[in-house]
């Protein structure tokens, strides 16, 4: 079914955009691996503010401890890209910079309010206020941490100055909460910088050092810092070699932080991350499709394609009865099938189902069609051009008296909008059947007279009815792992795909199917390829603002 | 930790008590003594919401008073103007009516046939308005953010004179609650020193802010001298955490490159800005000050979650209480001079913030303009933003300064996301669109309605930063509204 994609990326040449970056054009060096050979192929980087989740995560690796929710809650917002990392929406500001200290510095009293705590993270019992080795030992071993690499003698000693506040507090712990403030907010753990060495080849490619390395791979596959472990291996020279980066993120991938990890990329590209359902009615659909992801992913090891061709689904009783099933009177949740009620695999989850809402509470047939669009097809799909003035936000509503089909009736029958809109429309006619909590339904809701078919069609592919018609053309059409590739790409460098990287990721999909998909095979060989350990400086600064 | 310790002697000395609070004395600069000209300020505050809505509501009867000129008759969503006169419990402030000038029949222009005229917008409307209305800069797309500095960050260029911070920006709005898109998220925007410009992203934990302002303060004078010791360490110690961060971005800036120096630069400054205004804490006790100390607003109110009309999520936490608090700060920090400048972004545009604690609807307001609410609700919940701002101005009005009040010497404006079209799809309009502006009486005609004839809503604004002492351009916007300044 290759053709298919073909023939869509012709009929999508007016309809489909990516960013240029002038970038096209370097040869590849010769390399023996599978993909990102030569040390360009990753594009562009630059520094990157850790997000939300990212942050809270160093702080609980640097001192043991969490931040709160509300804690949190007073960083400034991560950007939506659907990724929680967009590196053009991480510029600094007053905010963060107050925030991280504030957070700093309450963190830092946690700690050491309680002597547990405070004695493991001190790591040596002082002999009194001007314990220096103590306090040295301490800021080695915290600052590796914090900084995610070691500190520099000339560094220890500037930390180790403060032990002149603990003899003048009579508190060898005052020296310590000021140290430990500071690298809570410091920042070369606030942002990943990559400073690495310049390479002979090119002065846009730096080659990075163990410790940076250790960072991009903890930060790509745990979505958090390394850990004392990580920092031990990358210091031993373990990274240095192709064969021990593959057994390293083998490792690491086995971890329940990378189970976390692929779980959030799921729900941040799917859009369940932040459902419009009730906390606890989320938490509910969030486990059904966590659940899966985890078994395929991790447990199985199977192809990852799987996800969309799954016949069961790990469901308790309620909302094996929401989705139309028989109650069984079972109160644990169990893997039970979808039988006779036209689902198959995620795509049947109100998980997933839960996007594309129409602002007023029911499925939007547009938002939906531009869901799968986007997110599954990896297609970009321009607004209206402006000559046809059309506001996207605000579509027509129904009357009281019209159902949703009739006011985007001339979607069909317009060319100026069906050139877009056929694309779009009938994949949302598909999923009408079933609503945005992921039950079905035969007719709009309060309108018997406006019932649902539940007909749809994928471009030139045929029809289809419902998230299990949807998911085998999708799995045909054979666009679904290359759009994963792409998204995986994009979450893991924090930016949009660029015209440059089309290419690397042709290959990259072709090489991905004769490996057999599994998505950590995927991620093994993205950390381990020679790009992974070089960072491509960016041509343009006004690139990232 | 060693302020917070600061801040708990310093409640304690008072009994905890929100009313006769002491003079907070060391937060006047010893500056302020010798000034004899008070200094002008600026603060610009933001509603993300349309004034009308679809299914017909119209905000020519509910919010834009019928009558031109002074004496102008309050409607249903400037009510809050009236204070006590209009509802004793919910707005216990003396009417401001006379203070305010309500400005209508604003317009940013949208494209046609493809073209984007001078300030204006592409046609899709979410959020297409913020970059005009607040820089004056065309939106070339529906996530277009300023390309000229924000109003508030052009005058605090002229503005900031010797106050600590060159300018402050709060958001009430704890989050989004639907997904967040950055545009949406804040108002202000600054020209760096490479031309380019950047973002100002608001503080919106009240709590953060209160900190920002007042936890690096000593508390008042005390002859304890084990008291004054603990102080003295606890300030040493705050300055050696700022010493160690501060040493630590200058190694690392010297090894960047241009740009991730350049990217970085904001949070060096930031680092820098902190460093100063701990070295800089005056001492000098100055009776009879306006400064005082509000209390601390303890921890930032939770976010609750309700189902809408449809059985969807909203939320809300309690923004109510979240924009008194961040309205006293500002009042504080401009009574103090630490700033200058503020900007309040009360609610994200396109605000998915639950109107149900509000009045009772459910639906979030965004919804409201969607005809999930009654007419009468989509300017209640415009009241409710000019709520916060009304409160705001009281204080002012009841700060004395010089001869005067603080009022005297602050321009303030407040403006909404979008306007209305007359019919039935109004609310994704930048048609008829409002501000309120106040203060600086010498300078702006007050108490009028002035209803233009779509004129631009930067405009007016620019004519705020006039008032303010402020020239320049705000983007593509040179002219203010002559009728607005004295």
């Amino acid at each position: 079914m290759r053709s298919l994609a073909l023939a869509s990326a012709i009929a999508l040449t007016s309809c489909t955009g990516v960013i240029g970056d002038g970038l096209e054009g370097s040869e590849p060096a010769p390399y023996s691996g599978p993909i990102f050979g030569d040390a360009r192929a990753l594009g562009p980087s630059t520094m990157r503010r850790l997000s939300r989740a990212e942050y809270a995560a160093a702080v609980t690796v640097v001192t043991g401890e969490s931040p709160t929710a509300a804690e949190l809650a007073t960083l400034p917002a991560d950007s939506v890209s659907p990724f929680d990392n967009d590196l053009t929406g991480q510029a600094p500001s007053a905010a963060l910079v107050e925030a991280v200290r504030s957070l700093a510095a309450a963190i830092t009293e946690r700690v050491f309010a309680d002597p547990g705590k405070r004695a493991a993270i001190l790591g040596c019992a002082p002999t009194g206020p001007n314990d220096t080795s103590c306090l040295r030992q301490f800021i080695a071993q915290r600052g590796r941490l914090a900084l995610r690499r070691p500190l520099t003698s000339d560094e220890i000693d500037a930390y180790a100055g403060t032990v002149g506040l603990a003899m003048d507090a009579n508190d060898f712990s005052v020296a310590a909460r000021v140290v430990l403030q500071a690298f809570l907010q410091d920042m070369e753990l606030l942002y990943r910088i990559e400073l690495g060495t310049p390479t002979s080849q090119d002065a846009n490619v730096i080659a990075l050092g163990p410790f940076e390395i250790a960072a991009r791979l903890s930060f790509t596959l745990w979505g958090a810092p390394p850990d004392d472990a990580l920092l031990d291996a990358a210091a031993s020279g373990v990274l240095d070699s192709q064969q021990g980066l593959r057994d390293t993120a083998t490792a690491m991938l086995g971890d329940e932080r990378a189970i976390a990890r692929v779980s959030r990329f799921h729900a941040m590209w799917l859009g369940y991350e932040d459902m419009p359902h009730a906390p606890e009615q989320a938490a509910v659909f969030r486990r059904e499709t966590d659940t899966l992801v985890r078994r395929v992913v991790f447990d199985e090891r199977a192809s990852w394609l799987d996800l969309f061709r799954a016949e069961e689904t790990f469901i308790d009783d309620k909302l094996a009865v929401h989705y139309g099933l028989a109650s069984t009177g079972e109160a644990q949740a169990t893997w039970r099938s979808y039988e006779a009620t036209g689902r198959r695999g995620l795509l049947s989850h109100a998980s997933v189902l839960s996007n594309g809402g129409s602002g007023g509470g029911d499925t939007s047939v547009i938002r939906r069609g531009l869901f799968v669009r986007n997110r599954l097809l990896c297609d970009e799909i321009p607004p209206p051009p402006p000559e046809l003035d059309v506001n996207v936000d605000q579509p027509p509503a129904p009357g009281p008296n019209d159902c949703k089909q009739d006011v985007i009736a001339r979607h069909s029958t317009d060319a100026a909008c069906s050139a877009c809109h056929a694309l779009i429309d009938p994949i949302g006619r598909g999923l009408e059947r079933f609503d945005l909590a992921g039950r079905f339904r035969t007719h709009e809701p309060g309108k018997d007279f406006c019932p649902l078919d539940g007909v749809g069609s994928l471009d030139s592919q045929g029809q289809f009815e419902g998230p299990a018609g949807l998911a085998d053309l999708l799995l045909e059409s054979e666009l679904l792992d290359a759009c994963v590739v792409e998204q995986v790409l994009r979450f893991t460098a924090g930016r949009k795909t660029m015209r440059a990287d089309k290419e690397r990721l042709a290959e990259t999909v072709s090489w991905w199917r004769g490996a057999g998909l599994q998505l950590d095979t995927l991620l093994v060989e993205i950390v381990a390829s020679p790009a992974f350990r070089h960072r491509v400086i960016a041509a343009e600064d006004q690139v990232w603002r | 930790m060693a302020l917070k310790l600061a801040r708990r002697s310093f409640l304690k000395g008072i009994g905890g008590a929100v009313i006769g609070l002491p003079l907070l004395e060391v937060m006047v600069p010893s500056r302020a003594l010798a000034q004899t000209v008070a200094p002008v300020r600026y603060v610009v505050a933001f509603g993300g919401m349309s004034l009308g809505g679809d299914c017909g509501v119209n905000p020519a009867t509910n919010v834009i008073p019928a009558a031109t000129g002074a004496g102008y008759q309050l409607t249903r969503g400037l009510r809050a103007l009236g204070g006590r006169g209009s509802d004793a419990t919910k707005y216990p402030w003396e009417s401001i009516k006379n203070l305010v000038t309500v400005v209508s029949g604003l317009r940013i222009p949208v494209e046609t046939a493809g073209s984007i005229p001078t300030g204006g917008r592409v046609s899709a409307f979410h959020s297409s308005t913020m970059a005009p209305l607040l820089a004056g800069t065309k939106a070339t797309q529906q996530l277009s953010e300023p390309t000229a500095p924000s109003s508030d960050q052009l005058a605090a260029a002229t503005l900031r004179g010797s106050s600590r911070f060159a300018s402050l920006q709060y958001r009430v709005q704890a989050q989004q609650y639907h997904g967040g898109v950055a545009v949406q998220s804040r108002i202000s925007y600054a020209r760096n020193s490479s031309g380019a410009i950047v973002p100002l992203d608001p503080i919106a934990s009240p709590r953060l802010a209160y900190e920002q302002l007042f936890t690096d303060f000593s508390a008042p004078a005390t002859s304890d001298p084990e008291e004054v010791a603990a102080r003295r360490r606890a300030l040493e110690q705050q300055r050696s955490v700022i010493d160690l961060v501060r040493g630590s971005s200058d190694r690392l800036q010297s090894r960047l490159g241009r740009s991730d120096r350049l990217r970085l630069e904001r949070h060096f400054d930031e680092i820098r800005a902190i460093e100063q205004r701990l070295t800089a804490i005056p001492s000098d006790p100055l009776p009879g000050s306006v400064c005082v100390v509000p209390p601390h607003p303890g921890n930032d109110p939770a976010a609750t979650y309700t189902a809408n009309n449809e059985g969807l999520i909203m939320g809300w936490s309690d923004e109510t209480r979240r924009g008194r608090v961040l309205s006293d700060l500002v009042h504080m920090a401009l009574a103090c001079d630490q700033t200058r400048v503020a900007s309040m972004m009360i609610t994200y545009a396109q605000t998915y913030m639950s109107a149900q604690a509000l009045f009772g609807a459910r639906c979030d307001i965004h919804e409201l303009g969607h005809c999930a609410g009654s007419p009468g609700q989509m300017s209640d919940a415009v009241s409710w933003h000019v709520e916060h701002w009304a409160y705001l101005i009281d204080k002012l009005r009841g700060t004395p300064e010089g001869d005067g009040t603080l009022l005297d010497n602050t321009v303030l404006a407040l403006v909404f996301e979008g306007g209305s079209i007359l019919g039935s799809d109004g609310s994704h309009s930048s048609d008829r669109m409002m501000a309120l502006v106040a203060g600086r009486p010498s300078k702006l005609k007050l108490g009028l309605h002035v209803a233009t004839n779509n004129a631009h809503p930067a405009s007016v604004l620019l004519s705020c930063v006039r008032a303010a002492g402020v020239s320049g351009p705000m983007g593509d916007i040179s002219q203010p509204l002559g009728e607005l300044l004295v």
